[in-house]
């Protein structure tokens, strides 16, 4: 029994080549002066710091993403956007209804938001742990 | 307290003034249990244990403390078979790297060797007489907590519900329509519980007429050392003087009393799985949680009514 072996082609590889014609000179004339080019530098440098702004803005949303209520000042919102990395290029919008907001002495109720008492507190059941001796 | 940690817990059933005069309580308590382990103890060289262990003459009289607890461990002893045994500080300290390696006569035996029993307790109108060879030395470590913890819960009487740890030797009173709950720590991983079990007196068919409980674990993965090929650890087999080898690595008893808890949980590590559960079974403990090194949980069970 024979096995087939791969056999090994040599393809040609595509060449390219560009010519242009020469232009033509004129006898006597002088050489004409091309027209100035803008200088490149500072539009690629306004494209990469567009780069960083944005890349910097897309890790700020991965990392730390915005939540719909300042719990500590109670101030509430009712949307944001967070961007879920993930095979789909187009951001994922999520929205956030907060429910309730747990008040902290002193703080005040944001408007219109309707105010519940929290219930009574229940017996407390103190969990102590048995161990062995010695053990922290 | 006697190496050890000990907590004491109350839950008043009346206002506010109830829980100042509470926490009044609980600070005196934890005088009184300080100034018995400070009688008990064999950290200190004051301490009356110390003093007795370095008496040279036979026979040493004792204050009333002392001999309370010695005649419990005499009791202890009783209970378990002489598993249970006071007078195993040598065997102890050498396991410890401590001191001199004693071995029993007839090391390895299948029955106790009961080298204890050599000692004995006359009982006086205020304190005792211990009688005793030379050298042997007691160590009350382990009885002495659960009998603290035991004594000092009967000064919280008044209370609705009380407990008194005594480093992991637990004592409980709980009143009419109580309820509380205890973790039994897993030594394998810090602040996790194999079980947790809610001890109350609410449900009439889990009622206990006192409404007193004893909870004590007892393990070899605290108390360790690695000496050569060999660990140690401080549960000493009275059979053989030297480190039980068992498959234990810690038991959870739950009994009447925090002492007779200790010495049950004590006993089923230094018997080992079979036969420990095999003894706690004919004792007649209310719970059982032990934890073998196969990973394995055996709870016996009279335990499964208390599980949270």
């Amino acid at each position: 029994m024979t096995h087939a072996s791969p056999r090994a082609v040599a393809r040609p590889v595509p060449t390219t080549t560009a010519t242009r014609p020469l232009s033509p000179v004129r006898d006597g004339l002088p050489a004409p002066t091309r027209k100035p080019r803008p200088d490149p530098g500072p539009l690629r440098i306004a494209i990469g710091l567009t780069g960083l702004a944005t890349a910097s803005a897309l890790m700020t949303a991965f990392l730390n993403p915005a939540t719909g209520a300042d719990a500590a000042t109670g101030a509430a919102t009712t949307s944001t956007v967070t961007i879920v990395p993930g095979a789909t290029p187009d951001p994922v919008h999520v929205r956030h209804v907060v429910q309730y907001v747990q008040l902290k002495p002193g703080q005040t109720a944001p408007p219109k938001a309707v105010v519940k008492q929290a219930p009574a507190p229940k017996p407390r059941v103190v969990v102590v742990t048995t161990k062995q001796s010695g053990k922290p | 307290m006697m190496g050890g940690r000990v907590g004491v817990h109350i839950r008043p059933s009346g206002p506010d003034a109830a829980i100042d005069a509470a926490g009044a309580d609980a600070d005196a308590v934890l005088r009184r249990i300080a100034a018995w382990a400070g009688i008990l103890t064999r950290f200190a060289d004051t301490s009356e244990l110390t003093r007795l262990n370095a008496d040279a003459r036979a026979e040493v009289p004792v204050g009333p403390t002392l001999a309370a607890v010695v005649d419990w461990g005499r009791s202890a002893e009783g209970l378990t078979g002489g598993i249970v045994d006071i007078g195993l500080l040598d065997a102890r300290l050498a396991a410890e790297g401590l001191g001199v390696e004693s071995v029993a006569p007839g090391a390895g035996a299948a029955q106790p060797s009961f080298a204890s029993r050599s000692w004995s307790l006359d009982r006086r109108a205020r304190g005792a007489v211990v009688r005793r060879p030379r050298g042997l030395r007691f160590d009350l470590d382990g009885v002495g907590k659960g009998w603290l913890a035991d004594r000092a819960l009967d000064r919280l009487d008044g209370y609705q519900a009380a407990v008194v740890d005594a480093d992991g030797d637990v004592a409980i009173r709980l009143g009419p329509d109580a309820a509380w709950s205890f973790g039994i720590a897993d030594p394998r991983l810090d602040g996790h519980d194999l079980e947790v079990l809610e001890l109350t007196t609410r449900d009439e068919s889990r009622d206990r007429a006192d409404g007193r409980f004893g909870l004590a674990t007892s393990g070899t993965s605290v108390h360790r050392w690695d000496r050569g090929a060999t660990p140690s650890h401080h549960l000493i087999d009275p059979r053989t003087r030297r480190p039980a080898v068992t498959d234990v690595i810690q038991a959870t008893v739950l009994a009447r009393t925090a002492r007779h808890a200790e010495a049950l949980a004590k006993s089923a590590v230094i018997l080992g799985s079979a036969a420990g559960y095999a003894f706690l079974d004919r004792i007649g403990v209310d719970g059982a949680v032990l934890l073998t090194d196969r990973d394995e949980l055996l709870i016996h069970p009279a335990t499964m009514r208390w599980l949270a």
